[in-house]
């Protein structure tokens, strides 16, 4: 094979080479400021992660726990329902800087079934706090509400500031009557409500 | 170079070996990831459903800012594995550790207050 041939050969190669790299860098770039999501679930495999919460009687399958994880070369912190062997994850993710995304609550909820399905044989709603809340429930489907215990403070190392955890694990009494969640809702230490979140569960 | 007459096969063996190379460059990152939607401008309903595999452990909404409610599993049929909403601002994860279980990524874009710029992958 000729020098020239071998050059042609390697140009082309590396034509596609950068072009790849380029459609790498650019899917997720569009505004400049998207987050790049590629495997971050894996890389929270082995990043640090503190426990803060954990729910109550679960109706089936293994337990699952709270868990708050700095993920400091991503700059974001985030907020898992993790089972407690591991085996599966599920949760969200916020700027670093300002964990709350300038709200009183982060939330997650975890269910069995899609978004527009019915039926929950289990729905866990997981949530931080901003340190003036005093107070978290749950509002249902049917208008009726469930009390929620705050637990200890996050570590400030993790979560960048000072923050309370909770869990939410529906009873199988409710589940069973067909009730779901639809909010959840925050109160400060006057008992004022602060804010309403949509948890986003079917209500049909 | 010519060796024996044997320079047509060093010239396919150049072509194959180009074709090896593209097929690591484009097919390993096929393999790893499945950018199905997006990156592109979500409103409140709009959802989208990536390929299936086995191989999928992983799949993820990312935004840049606002949008705080979106959803984002794994179906199988109408099965699904553990999935979810968050009212997060970044990103929302769910994985499905299930390697045997062909299951496609799925994501709905469910916030209310206003449209936010973003895309679904899923990742092994």
């Amino acid at each position: 094979m000729s020098r020239k041939r071998t050059a042609q050969i390697l140009g082309v190669v590396g034509v596609l080479g950068a072009a790849a790299g380029l459609l790498a860098t650019t899917a997720f770039s569009g505004s400049g400021s998207t987050p790049n999501p590629t495997g971050i679930a894996r890389a929270a495999e082995t990043a640090p992660a503190v426990t803060v919460a954990r729910f109550g009687r679960e109706t089936s399958g293994a337990a699952h726990v709270v868990l708050v994880q700095r993920l400091s070369d991503r700059g974001l912190v985030c907020l898992w329902d993790s089972a407690i062997d591991g085996a599966e994850r599920g949760g969200g993710c916020n700027n670093a800087a300002d964990v709350l995304a300038g709200k009183q609550l982060m939330i997650n909820t975890a269910s069995s079934t899609g978004p527009n399905g019915s039926g929950y044989t289990v729905v866990r709603i997981s949530g931080l706090a901003s340190p003036s809340i005093a107070g978290v429930k749950v509002r249902m489907s049917d208008g009726t509400m469930r009390l929620v215990s705050l637990d200890s403070d996050v570590p400030a190392s993790v979560s960048g500031g000072p923050t309370k955890a909770f869990a939410y694990n529906e009873s199988a009494a409710d589940l069973s009557s067909g009730v779901v969640p639809t909010a959840v809702l925050a109160f400060n230490k006057s008992k004022e409500q602060v804010e309403a979140d949509a948890v986003g569960l079917s209500t049909k | 170079m010519v060796v024996n007459n044997k320079e047509v096969d060093v010239k396919r063996f150049g072509v194959l070996l180009t074709a090896l190379i593209v097929f690591l460059t484009f097919g390993v990152a096929a393999a790893l990831a499945d950018e199905y939607a997006g990156p592109k401008l979500w409103y409140n309903g709009d959802s989208a459903q990536g390929s299936y595999s086995q191989s999928w452990y992983e799949n993820d909404f990312a935004k840049p800012s606002g949008g705080y409610l979106t959803w984002s599993g794994f179906k199988r049929g109408t099965d699904y594995g553990l999935q979810g909403v968050s009212n997060t601002n970044e990103v929302t994860v769910y994985t499905w550790d299930a390697p045997t279980t062909s299951k496609a990524g799925h994501c709905i874009y469910q916030a209310t207050n206003g449209a936010s710029y973003g895309g679904c992958i899923e990742n092994t």
